[in-house]
């Protein structure tokens, strides 16, 4: 089955990079509902997951002169949606640096240390279990160490700043960075042994 | 589906043009690339001043230095698919891996001539300018790896940049060690320290080219 779809995708691009703008519209609905899938099923459902398909999109859009019809779709695929993902965690990363946490809105920690809107976060339930609530379902998040998933999932899907995760996880800035580094690296493992 | 997507779609469907051409199977640019690119290079070189006496003979009487040469072309042959390999997503890494192992060899064996000089040292074939030589030959054939590479999309800017880098660096050095005299200490200063110095120059550039024209697309 799945090999079906990767022929028929191959076939849609090959139409595709011949002019055919239905053949196009085709593939790309169709590879915007596998990378979300693909994506929610690693990251859970996160604001992330979306950048992430949207920018996979563009890429795909830019690099589909490189794709050679005789060759299997789906490493050229993966290749693509797994460097558009850690190149969103990176780049989020020295965004996220340069932002002041007191001029974001409603990023405010709450009083029991959970950051607000998580499941079972303000309402009692504590962070911790609001934080697992919330990545139910994340395979790969689930695969990193809980010190550097926390801080990866604090920093860049929540989008908290280094200095309020360290709050937070009762740490340094500096340890914070180092563990999202590590969890990006393991990310990136991952996603090459996975995808 | 989301609006936002069913938006983005619209849009790059709207901007799509035909691909006029493909870009052409990595294996074989960077095959034509190696071939091309190390000819030109030898031919100016030897009409600028003919290879070393004895080249041949050379390289089919003393076994280390046959390693030394077949590591060398066989590196730059791997290297050349790799690095145009590492321009187009999804392609294996085989060639990179083997490319660096034999670039390794050669580079061992060389510098293993430190311990055991490979030829009778001798200034045979010693070439006035060969220390600007090999970075003139370098930078002639960046130009056309930039234009190449920066035409592919590559998702390890870096991987590219790299081997790009390694490439228009060590060509002109395999050459050097063929054309002009044999020995340890000259090959060390004149051969491999211009090496180490292109490869320094291109990489942060070819990196920052290949990243910008990657977002400009």
């Amino acid at each position: 089955m799945k090999q079906e779809i990767h022929e028929r995708w191959s076939q849609l691009m090959r139409m595709a990079q011949e002019g055919d703008d239905t053949a196009y519209a085709s593939l790309l609905r169709e590879l915007a509902d596998y990378i979300t899938s693909a994506l929610r099923r690693q990251f859970g459902v996160f604001p992330f997951t979306e950048d992430c398909v949207q920018e996979t999109l563009i890429a795909v859009h830019s690099a589909r002169h490189t794709y050679q019809p005789d060759k299997p779709f789906k490493p050229w695929l993966n290749a693509i949606i797994k460097h558009k993902t850690i190149d969103l965690l990176r780049k989020n990363q020295r965004h996220m640096q340069n932002v002041d946490f007191d001029i974001r809105p409603n990023t405010d920690i709450d009083e029991d240390g959970s950051p607000p809107d998580w499941p079972g976060g303000s309402d009692g339930h504590g962070g911790e279990r609001g934080i697992e609530d919330y990545l139910a379902g994340a395979q790969l998040l689930h695969q990193l160490e809980k010190p550097n998933r926390d801080a990866l999932v604090y920093t860049k899907f929540f989008g908290f700043s280094v200095e309020d995760t360290a709050t937070k996880l009762n740490t340094s800035p500096a340890a914070v960075k180092q563990r999202v580094k590590r969890a990006i690296a393991k990310t990136n493992r991952i996603m090459a042994a996975s995808l | 589906m989301s609006d936002q997507h069913k938006k983005l779609i619209d849009q790059l469907v709207s901007d799509a043009a035909p691909v006029k051409q493909r870009v052409l199977p990595p294996a074989r640019i960077g095959a034509l690339w190696f071939t091309a690119a190390l000819s030109l290079s030898a031919l100016v070189m030897f009409l600028l001043q003919p290879f070393r006496a004895g080249l041949l003979e050379q390289i089919q009487t003393v076994p280390l230095y046959f390693v030394e040469v077949a590591s060398g072309f066989v590196a730059l042959a791997l290297l050349g698919v790799a690095m145009f390999k590492s321009a187009v997503p999804g392609e294996s890494k085989q060639a990179m891996y083997w490319g660096l192992a034999s670039f390794g060899i050669w580079l061992a064996t060389i510098l293993s001539g430190f311990i055991t000089p490979i030829l009778e040292p001798s200034m045979v074939g010693k070439r006035a300018e060969c220390y600007f030589e090999a970075l003139y030959y370098s930078t002639a054939s960046a130009l056309p790896v930039i234009w190449l590479l920066t035409r592919r999309y590559s998702v390890n800017a870096f991987e590219t940049a790299f081997l790009g880098a390694l490439w228009i660096a060590m060509a002109p050095a395999f050459l050097m060690q063929l054309a002009c005299m044999h020995e340890p200490n000259h090959a060390l200063s004149h051969h491999l320290l211009p090496m180490l110095l292109t490869a320094l120059v291109w990489l942060p550039v070819l990196y920052l080219i290949i990243l910008r024209r990657k977002r400009l697309r």
